[in-house]
């Protein structure tokens, strides 16, 4: 419970949030789709600042790009077409993988990515995409590679007065790509204790691209740029699918958990990996 | 401070705390249908409609509720697809301790007001954040395949 909140404002645009964030010097946070928040033991947040009605929930396809409103409920991605369309439907098998439907209805995009659990779906699959991310502060507007954001716990990045408007992905990389993202847990809609997103596109049985990331393994999700590219222009059999997933178990960094240890995390990464390249 | 909600088709002020989630104000109000079993979002026993969508009231700030419009098991009797829901759930014997049943339906009804004829994949979908620790879901999820029988039926009469 929140002991000491105080105040809720709702404001008629993002100059004025970015106002009261400032004013609240880390004491006001944004309500996302507050699945967090309402759980949050805290005594030092006094105020939160409703995000939800700046026109911050969309899912935009420019032709070049595809932009996602902070605001989008992970269920409004599910609904989108552009969304199913886009890179082999990789977004929507993410988000597939989100908690239950109840929780789908209530999670954002923003909210995901800036509560940065173990388990947040949407990290890894947004750092496969080179997807970016673009905030607003009391300095003006910014865009973040996922590869920065994701490379801290964003609260570090982010000032106290910023607030996440989009994500952005170029759509040109992703042309004839196949995609899977697996969700290893102990139930459907228990939190992932391992996260597979990969995105493969072959010509002639040949690798033209291929890109890997991990989570719920370690507290930040992980991509895996220098093998991927090892194996550009090789082609694809059973050996090789072998060797990459061997490759990235090895070098991921994975911590134990209550609900399986790291050599099992382990193996099991490697087999799921291993299939998905050979499968899609 | 207050907030003013539409209500089962009734408009309602309600007084709330700012930390208030909106499961604890519609019990504190009488709403008793809108039970409380983890206040984690896990288990669906809180699952109130929110213009329309199915959400934990556990979790849904009681403030974001100001000016939405709000449906709970009390408002489905003389609902069309509700009150089918509520007999077929009877027919089937979908319903043993009761405790998940409003929420089962309420997660139903949202299904097959998007949904006219939903396969069981998009049963177990609509419901896989609705926790029931009696029936083994068999029973609710053909309650939920008649229901869509029945309202489809009563469609083409
Ligand atoms: C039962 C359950 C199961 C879940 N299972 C999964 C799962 O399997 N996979 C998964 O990925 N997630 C899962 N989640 C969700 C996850 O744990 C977080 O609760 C969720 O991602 C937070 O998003 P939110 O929109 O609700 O954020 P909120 O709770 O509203 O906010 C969280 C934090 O983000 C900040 N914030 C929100 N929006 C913005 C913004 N636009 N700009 C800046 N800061 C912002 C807030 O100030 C706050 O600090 C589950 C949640 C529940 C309750
Ligand atoms: S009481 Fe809300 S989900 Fe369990
Ligand atoms: S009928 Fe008892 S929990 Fe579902």
């Amino acid at each position: 419970m929140l002991r000491n909140l105080k105040n809720y404002y709702r404001v008629k645009n993002l100059s004025e949030a970015v106002k009261v964030l400032k004013k609240g010097k880390g004491r006001i946070i944004p309500l996302g789709g507050a699945t967090t928040i309402s759980k949050l033991d805290s005594k030092n947040i006094e105020g939160l600042l409703e995000l939800e009605n700046l026109g911050l929930s969309y899912v935009k396809d420019d032709g070049k790009k595809i932009k996602i409103g902070s605001m989008t409920t992970i269920s409004e991605l599910l609904d989108s077409k552009v969304i199913e369309k886009f890179a082999d439907g990789f977004l929507k098998k993410a988000a597939l993988t989100v908690g239950s439907t109840l929780n789908r209805n209530m999670i954002t995009v923003g909210g995901n990515i800036y509560q940065l659990y173990l388990w947040s779906s949407l990290p890894p699959a947004f750092l496969d995409l080179d997807a970016k991310i673009k905030v607003i502060g009391s300095k003006g507007r910014r865009t973040i590679k996922a590869e920065e954001f994701f490379s801290k716990l964003p609260r570090k990045i982010l000032s106290y007065d910023e607030i996440i408007t989009e994500v952005e992905i170029d759509k040109d990389k992703f042309k004839g790509v196949k995609s899977e993202f697996i969700k290893f847990s102990k139930t459907k809609t228990a939190y992932p204790v391992i996260s597979i997103a990969v995105i493969l596109k072959k010509l002639n049985k040949k690798i033209k691209e291929l890109r890997i990331a991990l989570g719920s393994l370690s507290p930040l999700p992980q991509r895996f740029e220098d093998i991927e590219k090892e194996y550009i222009g090789k082609e694809l059999d059973e050996r090789i699918a072998e060797e990459i997933a061997e490759k990235i178990v090895n070098k991921a960094k994975i911590v134990p958990d209550i609900r399986a240890s790291i050599e099992y995390k382990k193996e099991v990464t490697k087999n799921i990996l291993k299939d998905i390249i050979l499968s899609i | 401070m207050k907030i003013k909600v539409l209500i089962n088709k009734e408009e309602k002020e309600f007084e709330v705390r700012v930390n208030d989630v909106l499961l604890d104000v519609l019990r504190r109000n009488g709403y008793y249908g809108v039970k409380c079993g983890c206040r984690e979002g896990e288990c669906g026993a809180c699952t109130v409609l929110v213009d329309g969508k199915p959400v934990t009231s556990c979790l849904y700030p009681a403030v974001r509720a100001e000016g939405k419009s709000i449906t709970t098991i009390e408002g489905i009797e003389n609902d069309k697809i509700g009150s089918v829901l509520q007999e077929v759930f009877l027919e089937e014997g979908a319903v043993q301790c009761g405790f998940c049943t409003p929420g089962m339906i309420l997660s139903s009804k949202a299904l097959l007001e998007k949904n006219k004829n939903p396969s069981e994949e998009d049963i177990k979908l609509a419901l896989d954040g609705n926790l029931c620790r009696c029936t083994g879901y068999v029973k609710i999820i053909n309650a939920v395949k008649k229901a869509s029988k029945k309202l489809r039926e009563r469609r083409e009469k």
